[in-house]
């Protein structure tokens, strides 16, 4: 070994020798240089390892060739494990002639325990024939590069994690680690403030003592309660550079002295509004405060595990908050939806993919929702939908939808359009609400009291049979008569022209008559509802006593009318009207039955009331109402007499009042009935329209 | 309107104008001479100060039953032959008026051959 030291002493100042002559000044530099600087000739024999080298690869690494040097020095691959192939070294590559540039090499040796990350260039030399005689390399140290470069991708990884809504647990933990490769023999931990903002939870050790953390977890926050209890207390650092004398420590120094901890820093990690979310902290075994190097890394950590923990905390609200939306959206048979107009997508709660007929996982489309809509009603839905995001404004429809398999729903849809921060539309949000069961029912009450309103006509017209065959029959007999004289005449051969002419006239005359009369009846007895016209209650009235006559005179009573000439015009289904007279009328004639005739009297009246509306009482002098409550007469199945349902009231209530007005019933002070409707006036505007 | 002079008129009594003209046609096709009564109490009148043998009349009407017509012939001398025509077949009006003693009823509408047969025999006497 001597030896060999001997001759490559002896070659080296050979080298060297050859050199300095030319240049003191290239020595020099070669002294001073930080970066490492290394000469072969072509048998990788070193001839120049200035002094950055030495220190680099360990003294004695001119005593070593080339071929032992990957394992002498610890030369590695970047895994930081596997030694460089001697034939690969960036030393022999640029003596067979390649150009290195920016090769990155792992060193750990005696000299560098810890290791040191170099960058290395190469390049042939050439002798004066452009002959390869050797090869030079320069290495330069970039450790610290590259720890800048770990630390700043680890914090990457981090924010990709939280990115990626990875568990609180496992980012927090990631971070620690990251914090602790930072600097030798630190620990850290994480700890999170409970809602209640009183009591600490375990957020993230994986290097501290698990009887430590158990301890910790779960204990309360206070003036004197360690360092993060404190810190986390009083919203700032705290920093104990001796546990076992601080007295912030009181209560868990026999815990901090079993795991071996001495020093404590903790910083608060606060949210963007400030509020305490935790408190990260720093542990030493050794007596000391923070370096700058160790408040930078607090910096960092207190930074990433607040966006961390304020944002698990935001999708924690949402997330509850959705869950209570969708339980009161369940049980109210609402749907929540979201439109995207501009491209056409949409998105819909599971409860609105079950009122529409969707598949759970069927991608939704603006027009896909639109071809639910009832065909009929498509196209009015869909203007009210562009109004809205035209004038990014508000939806409002009530339609039908039409579901596979052609099912029906009745829905009423509300939505408002949302815009972005430069007042551009973004999207549309809603809510559908299933009112099928509702619909369904208002419209089998409609039936229903189309119906009762129906039998109660065809009731009257039982009542009325007297009138009904005596209207009928007067003409059928005029004709009947007219024509057996006009066969007669011209059977006696004896006919004036003009006497014929006039019987035909009459004739037809009759049978319009008789036409009427049946229009009338039908009209009464038909199923339909009319349609409403400008009315003047008192044509109606004397039409209704017409058609009653023949009763009024077969029951020997008498009715008679008192009415105003200034009534206003109503505006109302005539045939209701009608009914609603006839009911009262009939009703007046039962009521006056028992007494004799002289008494039978009925007097219908009508007045307006300031033109606002017009009112009709119709007044018997029979026995009256139920004392107790008159109104009592409006009930259902309520009857006085032997025959009928005692719906007739009822029904004449619903009429009246599905005509906006109020029908009353009272004893009047002179004995008998009383009975009087108000329907409201037709606006002027309306009935001058009519006029 | 010709008229055979020597038989006696028929009186017609019936609020409704048009069945009254059509029973004067179809009587005065027959020959038969006919006094019109638009209102009962028209003919009450007539009847107080006239002889009358045929009355036609209708039942109910307006201000006087054909029932009270009845009752009142009934106290004439000699006693009107009566025929009753109705538009309805009301079983009291028929009971009451059978009681008085018309000589037939009529449900309007009537075949003629019948009612001008019933007129021609109230007008024979028999």
């Amino acid at each position: 070994m001597n030896e060999r030291n001997k001759i490559d002493k002896k070659s080296d100042e050979r080298v060297v020798e050859k050199l300095s002559p030319s240049n003191e000044i290239l020595q020099s530099i070669l002294s001073n240089m930080g970066d490492a600087v290394i000469v072969a000739d072509k048998e990788q024999k070193f001839l120049v390892f200035n002094p950055a080298a030495k220190q680099m690869f360990g003294t004695g690494a001119t005593s070593t060739t080339a071929a032992e040097w990957s394992r002498q020095s610890g030369l590695c691959l970047p895994d930081k494990v596997t030694l460089y192939p001697p034939e690969e070294l960036p030393l022999a590559r640029s003596i067979r002639g390649e150009q290195i540039d920016d090769v990155e090499m792992f060193v750990r040796n005696a000299t560098t325990p810890n290791g040191m990350w170099i960058l290395i260039s190469g390049r042939p030399l050439r002798d004066a024939k452009g002959e390869i005689s050797g090869g030079v390399i320069v290495c330069r140290d970039i450790t610290q590069r590259k720890k800048e470069e770990t630390f700043a991708a680890g914090q990457g990884g981090v924010l990709e994690m939280i990115a990626a809504s990875a568990p609180l647990v496992d980012i927090l933990t990631r971070l620690v680690l990251l914090m602790e490769a930072q600097a030798d023999e630190m620990l850290c931990s994480i700890l999170v403030l409970s809602a209640d903002g009183v009591h600490v939870k375990h957020g993230a050790a994986p290097s501290l003592p698990e009887a430590y953390v158990k301890a910790v977890n779960g204990a309360p926050i206070g003036p004197r309660n360690g360092s993060c209890g404190t810190a986390m207390y009083l919203k700032r650092p705290v920093v104990v550079t001796d546990v076992m004398t601080d007295p912030l420590w009181a209560n868990y120094r026999h815990l901090a002295e079993i795991c071996g901890l001495r020093a404590c820093w903790s910083t608060p990690i606060l949210s963007s509004q400030g509020d305490v979310l935790g408190s990260f902290a720093m542990y030493r075994q050794e007596r000391r405060g923070p370096n700058a190097k160790e408040a930078r890394l607090t910096e960092v950590a207190t930074h990433i595990a607040g966006i961390a923990i304020e944002r698990q905390r935001a999708q924690e609200a949402l997330r509850e908050r959705d869950a209570r939306i969708n339980l009161a959206a369940e049980s109210a048979d609402l749907a929540f939806w979201v439109i995207y107009p501009e491209q056409n997508k949409a998105w819909m709660s599971d409860k609105g993919r079950a009122i529409y007929g969707f598949d759970p996982k069927l991608p939704l489309t603006r027009d896909l929702l639109f071809s639910r809509v009832h065909p009929d009603e498509r196209a009015a839905v869909r203007a009210v939908f562009d109004r809205a995001c035209a004038s990014h404004g508000i939806f409002d429809s009530e339609h039908r939808l039409v579901l596979p398999y052609g099912k029906k729903r009745w829905v009423i849809v509300r939505g408002r359009c949302l815009e972005d921060e430069h007042g551009n539309l973004l999207e549309l949000i809603g809510m559908t609400i299933d009112v099928s069961a509702q619909k369904q029912a208002d419209l089998q009450l409609q039936i229903q009291r189309e119906e009762m309103e129906h039998l109660n006509r065809v009731a009257l017209m039982g009542e009325m049979t007297a009138s009904v065959a005596h209207e009928l029959n007067q003409p059928l007999t005029a004709i009947g008569n007219n024509a057996a004289a006009a066969r007669r005449f011209l059977e006696r051969g004896n006919i004036d022209p003009v006497l014929l002419q006039q019987l035909l006239q009459d004739m037809v005359a009759d049978s319009q008559r008789a036409g009427e009369v049946i229009r009338g009846i039908r009209s009464l007895v038909r199923k339909e509802k009319s349609a409403h016209v400008v009315l003047n209650l008192n044509a109606v009235i004397a039409d209704t006593l017409r058609l009653v006559s023949s009763d009024v005179l077969m029951r020997e009573s008498v009715v008679t009318t008192e009415m105003d000439h200034n009534l206003p015009q109503v505006d109302a289904a005539p045939v209701q009207i009608q009914q609603v007279l006839l009911n009262l009328i009939i009703n007046a004639l039962d009521a006056v039955e028992a007494l004799p005739p002289a008494q039978r009297r009925i007097i219908i009246t009508t007045r307006s009331l300031d033109g606002e509306s017009a009112e009709v009482s119709v007044r018997d002098f029979g026995l009256g109402l139920p004392k107790d409550r008159p109104e009592k007469v409006f009930d259902h199945f309520f009857s006085t007499k032997q025959s009928g349902m005692g719906m007739g009231l009822t029904i004449v209530r619903s009429i009246v009042e599905t005509h906006g007005g109020k029908i009353s019933a009272e004893n009047a002070p002179d004995g008998g009935a009383r009975f009087f409707f108000r329907l409201p006036a037709v606006r002027r505007d309306t009935k001058s329209q009519a006029a | 309107m010709n008229s055979s002079g020597e038989s006696a008129e028929v009186c017609l009594v019936d609020d409704d104008p048009s069945v009254l003209r059509s029973m004067q046609y179809l009587l005065a096709s027959d020959g038969i001479k006919v006094r019109a009564f638009n209102k009962p109490e028209d003919f009450l009148a007539y009847a107080a100060t006239h002889s009358v043998s045929v009355v036609v009349t209708d039942i109910w009407m307006e201000g006087v039953t054909g029932l009270e017509i009845l009752a009142r012939m009934c106290a004439l001398s000699p006693r009107p032959r009566v025929i009753v025509i109705t538009a309805r077949d009301d079983l009291a009006a028929r009971a009451t008026a059978m009681a008085i003693g018309p000589v037939a009823f009529f449900i309007k509408p009537f075949n003629d051959e019948e009612f001008l047969a019933a007129i021609r025999l109230a007008l024979s006497g028999t």
